[in-house]
């Protein structure tokens, strides 16, 4: 390598934090104020490293006595004295040190100034947030009234909506401000549709699973089929608010969205657990009623409804039998009477 | 029930006012009608008395009370299945003792128990005892009933009253009788002026309306007792209720049920005497109309404080919409049709959680939708409590919701009983 060089300071993320062009050397890197390249780290002595131009062109890295040392990367091994490559990185303190030359090669890269795709104008448009937001509200004062089994007092379903239409706003709030901290764009209405088309698409699918469960009337089918959904939703928002409002490549949106998912879903469903009740003293059963059309499954006569409910006795009988076992005592006691009650 | 209010009071303790100043009032008004008379009976009679006490053994102390008598000179005792009921849940814990009218106490052994009539026979371990003996005579309405027990612990007394026949409106026979029965007085003897047993104080029914055991009953226990020696109650509770329910249910499973109309509907109606059945509709501001039918056995089988059992109970609830639209209508109906009232126990150490069957039947144009629930009894292998409801899904905007609650019976029984059940009802289409 020849002078002029280019010493480069990165941060600990790797990204490039100053560039410094050098003839002269030696040179020292360090915090004090009286170095060739001040360094802003904590955990960077003040008098830090020195570079060295060796007779062959090598440049010779030094320590300078500091505190933490100085470190070549993968493997991390410290080093007192070290020749360094082309494009080689040495770490002091939270700071790497990369030098290049100036014939490092850089290739050009092509920018397309093209049109954003329609999709991605749409979802950022000032107008379609408000009708999608009308339509999340249509949904949920509908799903509202649909519920009500009395008198309908409209301000009743209005109230009962409202909190799930302010957490909305809030919502998008929230993400807009992360996105404008972190991308420097507060995109709210991009924000806002997305929740309001992924809460309507929860509503119909929860309703969709209702009808199925009444088709098929297997008990908590719908239950069980809204876990699902729970999941898939969480990790859609999630996502979805993450793509718009970081740097994040797809990988990383992916990773994160599926991690913050399964805490979100896992401590709700764990909360939901925990308050179960131990022993359900009710009888449980599919209940989801619907008009009389939606019946589809053929109706079975009154003699085929009950030719296979002795299953519904059978384990019961296992798991006495199970109990006994586990307590031979009892089951001793037992014997002896039965024969004598039945000479 | 007497004992229902026995049981509230079973530390004797807490004897409230209330009972004291009713107690005090029959018996003066009774004994002033007939003095001499109920004066000698007591005085005849009180040695063949007994208070029957349930002793926890880790106390020491009573925790519950009821009365007794003798009915052989062996020390073979009378009293109520409900009386001793914890001893046989709960042999390592309660004892059972008795106190003789000289206010002597004796530990006593259970003999033999007829959990249906509630009915239990003791060894007091004594010979030679007095006794009462049980009477063979048929009573006509009127006849004169001295009734002898030991209310709230405040001591042996007599109680005058008179027979009123045998009640045709209760499950099991019982005799009605007029006369005050309290807390306590359970077990003890009602007797006629010959001093012959006729019946075993049971129940009350607030002012003066008192429930005995017929004298029978107790014969034939008596006579079972001399025969088999069980030692594991709980079985012979098992068997009783086995047997017992399997009588009734096919009794009322062997004829058409009777039906009445509500809408177009034909619902089982009043199957049986001992079934009562009340109506009740409902029109106001709700933007549907609602009528409701119920029945239910008026009385049933005590187990213990925490399990009575032997019921049937079932109620038709019929919806027309006024101004819902069919979405909301059904939706109301399947708030009806998930969460049907069973009254019944709740406890987990006796039951297994409900096991459910739901689908759609159809029966003679009758589409319904319908589940089907069974638990189990886990001290009573082969008895279940059982649960069908069933929603009619004919029309838009009518539709009848009906349960059906039977209560320890057996898995054919229950079967054969709904079956019976839903094929009693019929749609006429409008």
């Amino acid at each position: 390598m020849e002078a002029p060089l280019i010493i480069e300071i990165l941060d600990r993320f790797g990204k490039v934090k100053d560039r410094h062009k050098v003839t002269k050397f030696p040179l020292r890197i360090g915090r004090s104020y009286k170095n060739d390249i001040i360094i802003d780290d904590n955990y960077v002595s003040p008098e830090h490293v020195e570079l060295m131009l060796d007779g062959d062109g090598h440049i010779l890295a030094t320590d300078l006595h500091s505190d933490n040392g100085m470190f070549t990367l993968h493997p991390l091994v410290r080093h007192d004295i070290l020749t360094l490559e082309e494009d080689q990185r040495i770490r002091i303190g939270h700071t790497d040190v990369r030098v290049r030359s100036e014939d490092f090669d850089v290739k050009e890269t092509f920018f397309d100034h093209g049109k954003p795709s329609e999709l991605h104008l749409l979802m950022t448009s000032v107008l379609f947030l408000p009708l999608i937001w009308a339509l999340t509200a249509g949904i949920l004062l509908a799903n509202q009234y649909f519920a009500v089994t009395h008198e309908v007092h409209f301000n009743q379903v209005l109230g009962a909506v409202l909190p799930t239409f302010i957490v909305i706003i809030v919502w998008t709030f929230i993400w807009s401000i992360v996105s404008k901290i972190i991308t420097h764009k507060f995109y709210f209405a991009y924000h806002g549709i997305f929740v309001g088309l992924l809460l309507s698409g929860f509503y119909f699918i929860e309703l969709a699973f209702e009808y199925l469960e009444f088709i098929f009337p297997i008990s908590g089918l719908a239950d069980l089929l809204i876990i699902f959904s729970d999941i898939a939703f969480t990790y859609i928002l999630l996502y979805g608010h993450l793509r718009q409002s970081t740097h994040f490549n797809k990988r990383k949106t992916r990773l994160s969205s599926a991690i913050a998912t399964s805490l979100i879903v896992g401590v709700a469903y764990l909360i939901v657990y925990v308050n179960e009740p131990q022993y359900q003293s009710q009888p449980v059963y599919s209940s989801i009623m619907k008009p009389p059309v939606f019946v589809m499954k053929k109706p079975v006569t009154i003699d085929q409804f009950f030719s296979n409910t002795s299953q519904l006795a059978e384990p019961l009988v296992e798991k006495k039998s199970a109990q006994d076992k586990n307590d031979p005592e009892d089951r001793d006691k037992d014997a002896p009477a039965d024969k004598k009650l039945d000479p | 029930m007497l004992y229902s209010i026995f049981n509230r009071h079973q530390n004797v303790i807490g004897i409230t006012s209330r009972y004291i100043v009713l107690l005090a009032l029959c018996l003066f008004a009774n004994s002033s009608a007939s003095l001499a008379s109920t004066e000698g009976v007591f005085k005849q009679y009180q040695d063949r008395l007994l208070q029957i006490r349930i002793v926890d053994k880790a106390t020491n102390s009573k925790s519950t009370i009821g009365s007794g008598f003798f009915i052989d000179n062996n020390g073979t005792i009378a009293t109520n299945y409900h009386v001793i009921s914890k001893h046989v849940f709960e042999p390592k814990q309660y004892r059972i003792e008795y106190v003789s009218n000289d206010g002597t106490v004796h530990d006593a052994e259970l003999l033999h128990i007829d959990v249906i009539h509630d009915l239990a026979l003791l060894d007091g371990d004594a010979i030679d005892t007095p006794f009462l003996k049980i009477s063979d005579q048929s009573l006509g309405k009127g006849v004169r009933i001295y009734t002898l027990g030991n209310p709230l612990d405040l001591g042996m007394t007599i109680v005058e009253g008179t027979y009123n026949g045998i009640t045709q409106d209760t499950m099991h026979e019982r005799i009605l009788l007029s006369s005050a029965l309290n807390p306590g007085m359970s077990g003890g003897p009602s007797i006629i002026e010959d001093g012959s047993v006729i019946g075993i104080n049971v129940a009350t029914a607030g002012n003066s309306i008192g429930f005995l055991v017929p004298q029978k009953f107790l014969s034939q226990l008596a006579l079972d007792a001399k025969q088999v020696k069980p030692d594991n109650f709980l079985n012979v509770i098992r068997k009783q209720l086995i047997k017992n329910q399997n009588k009734y249910l096919t009794d009322l499973a062997s004829k058409p049920f009777p039906t009445k109309q509500l809408g177009q509907y034909t619902v089982p109606a009043k199957l049986a005497d001992f079934i009562n059945c009340w109506g009740d509709s409902k029109d106001g501001s709700a933007p549907y109309r609602k009528s409701n039918d119920y029945c239910a056995t008026k009385n049933n089988i005590y187990i213990n404080s925490y399990l009575n059992t032997g019921t049937i109970r079932y109620n038709h609830y019929h919806f027309s919409d006024k101004d819902m639209g069919k979405f909301r209508f059904y939706k109301l109906i399947g708030s009806y049709f998930g969460a049907p009232s069973t009254s019944l126990p709740t406890s987990k150490d006796d039951f297994t959680e409900y096991d459910c069957k739901t689908d759609y039947v159809v029966h003679k144009a009758i589409k319904l939708k319908t589940a089907f629930c069974l638990r189990q009894y886990k001290k009573f292998e082969g008895l279940f409590d059982m649960v069908l409801t069933a929603a009619t899904l004919n029309e838009d905007d009518k539709s009848l919701v009906t349960t059906l609650v039977l209560s320890g019976v057996s898995y054919e029984n229950a079967v054969k009983f709904s079956k019976h059940y839903l094929g009693s009802f019929v749609w006429k289409r409008p």
